[in-house]
């Protein structure tokens, strides 16, 4: 087998009008936790449909643990876990009934495993999944798919909509199975918080487009912040290579930029400039937010 | 998949018992009202809608809720195979559809044999049989209405109307038809439930089966479109013929009263004393008769076609109920359920040992009167109090009764296959001796050709009035009038065929112009299995094919069957199908016609966004 478990050639998915997804290669390693970050619409559900054979590209190709998603066989379907924002699980069903039905699905169903995850969450055998709160199913979905034992497990936003003691327990989880497990995490989500803390890989999609790959740090590295005085001008942003965004803070303006090179004073004119310290959240805010606020200027 | 099934079964486990005991209940309420296998028309067509509809729904939905996007997830991305997966939620199915539908009717119909006197056979049995395929049937639409891309799959829900229509000789053969549809719609479902369900088939075998089974309902949907483009308009702009009736139509005998219709017939006949005749069926009493055959009654037929349950005599407090199974009537006291011995075709029996051969009947007689009992062959009157049985009248050889006696206030008629017998209505009704018909009367076409008869009664005879929509051949609309004398003497005074039309031929022959050959085939067949009959539905091709050629809509027939392949083509270019599924479509549409050209456009992928996208490729 290849030493990526993912890889996506020229991947495109359009519906109607609407470039869901344009061109997408990518190549991703076995283990580790992959972040997928992007503004809503930027394509990253619409990558798990096609990586999980659920939609049929319009182009390029895609394949998952050596096969193609639109002709994987039962048995590779096994090794990839999936979890959605949802938790959908039979509602009608009590939680102890949902894990024996799994378990008869996955002949690696590793049990203890399963306890120890579901161990962070109170879910009660007996209760059914409709009473169960929205942190209980997420627990109770995670430690399910990763009973299963997969090679691959995809999480597109798992912990939406959950309070923070459930998101602790998710997450103290997820990096708890990480350690024991060799899987492949694909983690889709905008908290960033979670993003700095899980993962190793950072991918960005922008519009159906990949904008960026690399671990967090490197991305960080990219991307530099400084408090300029331009003693009350008005900033002409096309004067600064790499641009993104700008926010005016009593009289200084802070400026993001990525990649930067030169000297920033004198590109425009400032008499004084201070770089700033930059976080992941801070620095995929602002990566983010340049198409949206100068599509036309940054395409 | 045992797992998966159990899961499934558990979502609708609760509601299945509630509806099966909700059905006990209401079962056993109604069978205190009346007899429960005493089913009206009304009621039954009640019940069949109810569960049709209840279980198209429930298939539906079922799978509706699983289609959801991320339930759709958690369903399909398992280690099993789509078609293991859908097998598992259809069998759940289906054990749902037996504790709600086929429980309760075993259940009752199992308690009214152990229990009580009704006549329960084999064929209240088969009926929680063949209630629960047409349901399943119909569980098996709403699966693929709501899994496959083509939005026209309800559609095939048109097949139980044709099913139900039927007259099938045999249990077996009542049973058949539903055992394939049903096969070929689990077929059907398993190749369209996949995990992106959004593809559409590709392979040439399920194009074909669901574009034949749906073209049916095509060809209803086309018939109804004349009334669009073609009757409102007319009626919208005043000239619709059904107002303006055209002169020398069959249509326009309708605007006349009973003289001048006659007048009209008459109009070219040679009959001597034409005038004289007008004046007199102008004031003579006139009955209509029914010529067209019945469906008579099938041995083993299920119970909901029964048009009678039971002959019930009041002096004797006695009722005689017919027994497919034994081919008897089984006679019970009205409250005590007593057993009163049984009656056969020589009469009655006391003891069930003393039955032979001979005593049972070979067909379901029609019960008329609670006195009568009417075969293809024989009247048959009954003497309660005597326990006496006669053969009241046999047609000739050769004949069969198309139908039951027509009882007016003074005589009796009797259609058979050849010719009206006219009874003298207390010489059938009120002796018990052999009846001699009056009047033998016959029939100067086809009974399947004649619409309707009228009997017109003078001073020395009957005069007769058939008329026909095809009564000389397809689309070919008479009248056609003959006079039975007192003395025997039989006249035919007048025959007029109507050569103007109403509406344009299109509109005429639009059934056959929008699928010639599926139409043609159809005549073919049943020309080959019936020679004998001879009806609209039954012509042979050749005639029909004259008739339109000779309205030149035999060219219309084939430019549409042409410009449907040429739309095809169009259409199917755009789409990146593959040669197999391309080859189904021109096959299918080169037979069935405009149909399934209506077929392939409820199955392509569209979007509304724009006129010019409405058929937009698959790949871009």
């Amino acid at each position: 087998m290849s030493q990526f478990c993912i890889q996506t050639s020229a991947l495109t998915k359009q519906f109607g009008n609407k470039l869901a997804l344009n061109n997408f290669s990518i190549n991703l390693s076995q283990g580790g936790i992959h972040a997928i970050v992007g503004s809503n619409g930027a394509g990253k559900s619409t990558l798990f449909r096609l990586l999980l054979g659920m939609e049929t590209p319009t182009s390029g190709s895609s394949v998952i643990l050596g096969e193609d998603p639109q002709k994987m066989s039962p048995q590779t379907r096994g090794l990839v876990g999936y979890v959605n924002e949802e938790h959908t699980l039979p509602p009608w069903m009590k939680a102890g009934q949902v894990v024996q039905m799994q378990k008869h699905f996955y002949p690696d169903w590793q049990q203890h495993r399963y306890e120890e995850v579901v161990g962070y969450f109170d879910v009660d055998p007996q209760q059914k999944v409709s009473g169960l709160s929205r942190g209980e199913r997420a627990g109770l979905n995670l430690a399910i798919a990763m009973a299963q034992n997969p090679k691959i497990l995809i999480l597109d936003e798992p912990t939406l909509g959950l309070d923070v003691v459930s998101k602790q327990s998710f997450l103290e989880a997820l990096m708890f199975a990480d350690e024991s497990q060799q899987v492949t995490v694909i983690y889709c989500s905008h908290q960033m918080e979670e993003i700095e803390r899980v993962a190793d890989e950072l991918i960005v999609m922008e519009q159906g487009k990949l904008t960026h790959h690399s671990t967090p740090e490197a991305f960080v590295d990219r991307i530099s912040s400084w408090l300029v005085d331009i003693n009350g001008h008005k900033l002409d942003a096309d004067l600064i290579p790499g641009f993104l965004v700008s926010k005016k803070i009593d009289d200084q303006h802070q400026i993001t930029v990525i990649d930067h090179q030169g000297d920033l004073a004198a590109m425009i004119g400032a008499h004084e400039v201070q770089q700033v310290p930059v976080n992941l959240e801070q620095a995929i805010n602002s990566f983010l937010s340049k198409n949206h606020r100068r599509p036309a200027a940054r395409s | 998949m045992l797992e998966l099934f159990r899961c499934e079964f558990r979502r609708y486990a609760l509601w299945s018992i509630l509806v099966c005991v909700s059905a006990i209940c209401l079962l056993f309420f109604l069978s205190k009202l009346k007899p429960l296998f005493e089913a009206s028309t009304e009621q039954s067509a009640l019940t069949s809608v109810i569960m049709f509809l209840g279980s198209f729904l429930f298939g539906f939905l079922q799978m509706f809720l699983h289609k959801r996007k991320n339930h759709w997830t958690f369903l399909i991305h398992r280690p099993l195979s789509p078609g293991r997966i859908y097998l598992s939620l259809m069998s759940a199915g289906a054990v749902c559809l037996v504790i709600a539908l086929f429980v309760p009717w075993l259940t009752v119909t199992f308690i009214h044999d152990l229990f009580t006197g009704h006549v329960i056979d084999n064929r209240h049995y088969l009926y929680a049989f063949f209630a629960l395929f047409t349901a399943f049937f119909a569980y098996l639409v709403g699966n693929l209405t709501a899994i496959s891309s083509y939005k026209g799959s309800f559609t095939a829900l048109i097949m139980l109307y044709l099913i139900l229509d039927a007259n099938p000789k045999t249990p077996f053969l009542q049973m058949l038809p539903i055992i394939i549809l049903c096969a070929m719609f689990v077929y059907l479902n398993l190749v369209s439930f996949r995990v992106d369900l959004k593809k559409p088939l590709d392979n040439a075998l399920p194009i074909v089966l669901i574009t034949s089974v749906t073209s049916f309902a095509m060809i209803f949907l086309l018939l109804l479109s004349t009334t669009i483009f073609y009757h409102i308009p007319r009626f919208i702009a005043g000239n619709h013929p059904d107002n303006n009736p055209v002169a020398g139509s069959y249509h326009a005998l309708w605007q006349f009263e009973q003289g001048e219709q006659a007048e009209y017939v008459l109009q070219n006949s040679d009959y001597g004393l034409k005038e004289q005749l007008v004046d007199q069926l102008e004031l003579a009493e006139m009955e209509y008769l029914r010529i067209r055959p019945w469906n008579f009654m099938q041995p083993g037929q299920v119970y909901t076609r029964d048009v009678q349950y039971a002959l019930e005599h009041n002096q004797t407090n006695s009722i005689w109920q017919f027994s497919h199974d034994s081919m008897l009537l089984e006679g019970r006291e009205k409250l005590s359920s007593e057993p009163l011995g049984f009656l056969g075709k020589n009469g009655f029996v006391t003891k069930a040992e003393d039955i032979g051969e001979a005593d049972r009947f070979t067909s379901v007689p029609f019960l008329v009167r609670d006195r009568f009992l009417v075969t293809s062959d024989a009247i048959y009157e009954l003497n309660y109090e005597e326990r006496s049985f006669l053969i009241k009248h046999q047609p000739g050889a050769g004949e069969y009764y198309v139908s039951g006696p027509q009882i007016t206030d003074l005589f009796v008629y009797v259609v058979t296959n050849k010719q009206t017998y006219i009874f003298n209505r207390s010489v059938l009704l009120d002796e018990f001796q052999v009846a001699e018909a009056e009047y033998v009367i016959p029939h100067p076409a086809s009974v399947y050709e004649i619409d309707f008869a009228k009997a017109y009664r003078m001073v020395d005879g009957y005069v007769m009035w058939y008329q026909g929509r095809f009564l000389n051949g397809y689309d070919q609309s008479g009248v056609h009038m003959t006079y039975a004398r007192l003395d025997g003497q039989i006249e035919q005074i007048a025959s007029r065929e109507f050569t103007q039309y109403p509406h344009p031929p299109w509109i005429r022959h639009f059934d056959v112009m929008i699928s010639p050959l599926l139409y043609l085939a159809q005549v073919q067949v049943y020309h080959f299995l019936e020679p004998e009959v001879k009806t609209s539905l039954y012509l042979p091709t050749s005639q029909v094919w004259r008739q339109m050629e000779k309205h030149g809509t035999s060219y219309v027939a084939i430019a549409l069957n042409l410009i449907s392949l040429f739309v095809a083509f169009i259409l199917l270019r755009r789409q990146h199908n593959s040669l197999q599924v391309n080859i189904s479509w021109y096959l299918m549409i080169g037979i069935i016609g405009l149909p399934a050209l209506a077929c392939l456009v409820l199955m392509t992928p569209w979007t509304w966004s724009s006129p010019l996208t409405f058929f937009r490729a698959r790949h871009a």
